[in-house]
């Protein structure tokens, strides 16, 4: 019965999941292949356009090719688009399936509320889980094939701040499919919602030091760790803990609504 | 005696918002027995349907389907083992094939019947492996049957079990339903069709604007159920005509017309004191329920 | 099954009351004759669509007037003892009472009545009483 519930929520999911794989897989590969080739339109451009205003992380991505990765991977680009795809894998439950008509017949089942919301969220971290074992492997992978040396401690920690801050974004997008009508509004204000909050941490990103009133706001930043760090015992775990702690209230509150709902 | 009912309910009621959907609905539906349940769109079956299976909670009363109570979770899991459930909106996962849903299913009810799930995938001729997405409206409809029927039920409940079907597979669903009875399955199916309905059930119950307004036996209707019509020189005071079994008044110029659900001979006695041409005829079950329809006739 | 026709729900004769002319006409014709075995429950309500309840009611029925013998876990055949009698009597009744309608009818058409007429006043009459119908034997 449980077996059955996962692979109905695996079936539902499976296309946004495959999609977010190639997703992973181009971006994480383009960053590794491409990095000769955009190594060499920055030079170019040194040497060409001396006027243009470099940004502060320019000279160091230039030659450390771990703080590239950080850079491109796992503090902006990638991260802004592992946090849509956490969302994306959290879409979903009854409220979704009351827009599409087939809330009756799940909610006939001989099963829990609780239980159908444990299939769902179970499914989703084992799904961002695949997603980050395969940006570590097609980044080890990619840097192998272009002869970069990638220590993959460093790999691997920053994958891991990047899943477990995930899981917040993933706890939210579960607690707004229970709340929100309809197949893809979770989605639109879910990207309203991170769309603000980059805007905000933007300069924060950049490598502007924290001011007290952005703290509760920056899981961009632990997401990313520190640049160097290559090891668990260098993660801000007590901000990687609030982190959790926050993703599993919204994941209470989500349990708390699909059972009470009316459908 | 220890009369067992599939499903009783106790002043049932339900508020979206301000909106009453259902008004103290008090009803009984006996086990072993076919009931149809009639009513309006917007008359608040869905709505009774969805408290009793769990899917809503009542804002008050109480309810019990096979002796389980509707609105404990627990017991509520336990009472849906035992019974089948196809909606008005007969949608189904979009994402699987007929016979992914049919594994899927299966997995739930241990009582599953696997040879009726092979009968009736042959009977309705549903491709197993085409997506539900892709499947008619009809087809639709037929595959939730299919799920309903194999699962060994003890009650079924179906909303509008043969809408879109053409005759023929309306028939078939009938006759499944038949079936089932005669295997000692209760059967609540709610339909706009009245001939379907006088077809198959022992019993039905209809619904008004959230409240019951009759509850009754096919056999009832034939025994008991006549429509009195009496010609009057002067309109008759309806206090007059206020006569245990009467339920509905029409007057039309000099013509009275009582419907009474039982003591008829009483009544047309009655009225022969005073009117003349007093006639007594049967009523069909669709007159019954167009007249209990009807807005205000006093 | 071809043996009995499906009732017509509309016909204003209750379903169950056809059921019983259908079975009692079979007999009648020797389409069913003594110890021949009718339908199961089931199977009977499959084929004509109709609620089993009311199969079971009519097979009760006729065993109580003595058309029917129910042998329990086997099924439902036609009675044998007697049934002879009983049909011959029966339908010597039928008989009796076609001839009765007959001349009834062409005496109120002679009256100058309609035929819808007839069937509106034969109909209300029928309702007035009890609607019960006399045990026969």
């Amino acid at each position: 019965m449980n077996k059955a519930l996962v692979y109905k929520t695996w079936l539902e999911t499976r296309t946004r999941f495959l999609t977010a794989v190639v997703v992973t897989l181009a971006v994480c590969g383009f960053f590794t292949l491409a990095h000769s080739w955009i190594e060499a339109n920055w030079h170019r451009d040194l040497i060409e356009h001396p006027e243009y205003d470099n940004p502060p992380w320019f000279l160091r991505v230039m030659r450390d090719y771990p703080f590239y990765l950080y850079h491109f991977v796992y503090a902006d680009f990638f991260q802004k688009i592992w946090v849509f795809l956490a969302v994306l894998l959290g879409v979903g439950g009854l409220s979704r399936e009351a827009a599409h008509g087939s809330a009756g017949f799940t909610l006939s089942l001989p099963v829990s509320r609780t239980r159908l919301f444990g299939a769902r969220a179970l499914v989703a971290i084992a799904e961002l889980l695949a997603l980050v074992v395969l940006s570590l492997v097609s980044i080890l992978i990619g840097s192998w094939i272009m002869r970069l040396p990638y220590p993959i401690d460093h790999g691997i920690t920053h994958l891991a701040t990047l899943f477990l801050g995930g899981l917040f974004f993933l706890a939210a997008s579960l607690c707004l499919s229970e709340f929100v009508e309809g197949e893809n509004n979770p989605i639109i204000i879910a990207l309203g919602g991170i769309g603000l909050l980059y805007f905000v941490m933007q300069p924060y990103v950049d490598g502007a030091p924290l001011d007290w009133f952005a703290i509760p706001f920056a899981i961009p930043k632990l997401m990313a760790g520190p640049p160097d760090i290559t090891s668990a015992a260098d993660i801000a775990w007590i901000g990687m803990l609030a982190s959790l702690a926050a993703a599993a209230l919204l994941t209470a509150t989500a349990v708390r609504r699909t059972r009470r709902g009316d459908y | 005696m220890i009369q067992s009912f599939a499903i009783e309910t106790d002043a049932l009621t339900k508020y979206y918002g301000d909106f009453e959907a259902v008004r103290g609905l008090t009803m009984r539906v006996p086990k072993g027995t076919i009931t149809g349940f009639l009513g309006q769109n917007g008359a608040g079956k869905s709505s009774t349907i969805r408290m009793l299976l769990g899917m809503s909670r009542p804002t008050r009363g109480n309810g019990r389907v096979l002796d389980f109570d509707i609105a404990d979770e627990k017991q509520s899991i336990e009472m849906r083992k035992r019974v089948a459930y196809v909606g008005e909106d007969k949608r189904l996962y979009d994402y699987m094939t007929v016979r992914q849903m049919i594994d899927f299913t299966k997995a739930f009810y241990p009582a599953w019947r696997s040879e009726t799930e092979q009968k009736l995938l042959d009977e309705f001729r549903l491709p197993p492996d085409r997506s539900t997405k892709k499947l008619s409206k009809g087809m639709r409809t037929q595959l939730a049957l299919l799920l309903a029927f194999a699962r060994g039920a003890e009650l079924l409940v179906l909303d509008e079990p043969t809408e879109g079907l053409d005759p023929v597979m309306a028939e078939k669903v009938l006759e499944l339903v038949v079936g089932a009875a005669a295997d000692g399955a209760t059967i609540f199916f709610s339909s706009h069709q009245i001939a379907e309905v006088e077809q198959i059930a022992d019993r039905i119950l209809l619904i008004d604007r959230g409240q019951l307004l009759l509850e009754t036996t096919l056999e009832s209707i034939s025994t008991n159920f006549r429509r009195i019509r009496g010609v009057y020189e002067s309109a008759p005071k309806p206090a007059t005509l206020a006569i245990d079994g009467v339920t509905r008044i029409a007057v039309d110029g000099r013509v009275v017309s009582v419907m009474a659900s039982h003591n008829s001979v009483s009544i047309a006695e009655r009225m022969r004191a005073s009117a003349s041409a007093v006639e007594v005829m049967p009523m069909t079950l669709k007159e019954i329920v167009l007249e209990s329809l009807k807005r205000d006739q006093s | 099954m071809t043996l009995f026709l499906k009732p017509n729900p509309a016909s204003g004769v209750p379903i169950y009351v056809q059921l019983k002319e259908q079975i009692r006409h079979a007999c009648e014709t020797g389409a069913l004759r003594p110890g021949d075995s009718l339908p199961g429950i089931r199977a009977l309500a499959e084929s004509m669509v109709i609620n089993p309840n009311t199969v079971a009611r009519v097979y009760r029925e006729l065993e109580l007037e003595g058309l029917l013998e129910l042998r329990h876990g086997v099924g439902a055949f036609v009675a044998s003892r007697g049934t002879t009698r009983w049909t011959a009597a029966r339908s010597g009744q039928m008989k009796a009472a076609q001839k009765a309608a007959k001349s009834f009818v062409s005496e109120l058409r002679r009256r100058g009545l309609e035929p819808d007429e007839i069937r509106r006043l034969v109909e209300a009459e029928l309702a007035t009483s009890d609607g019960r119908v006399p045990l026969v034997g």
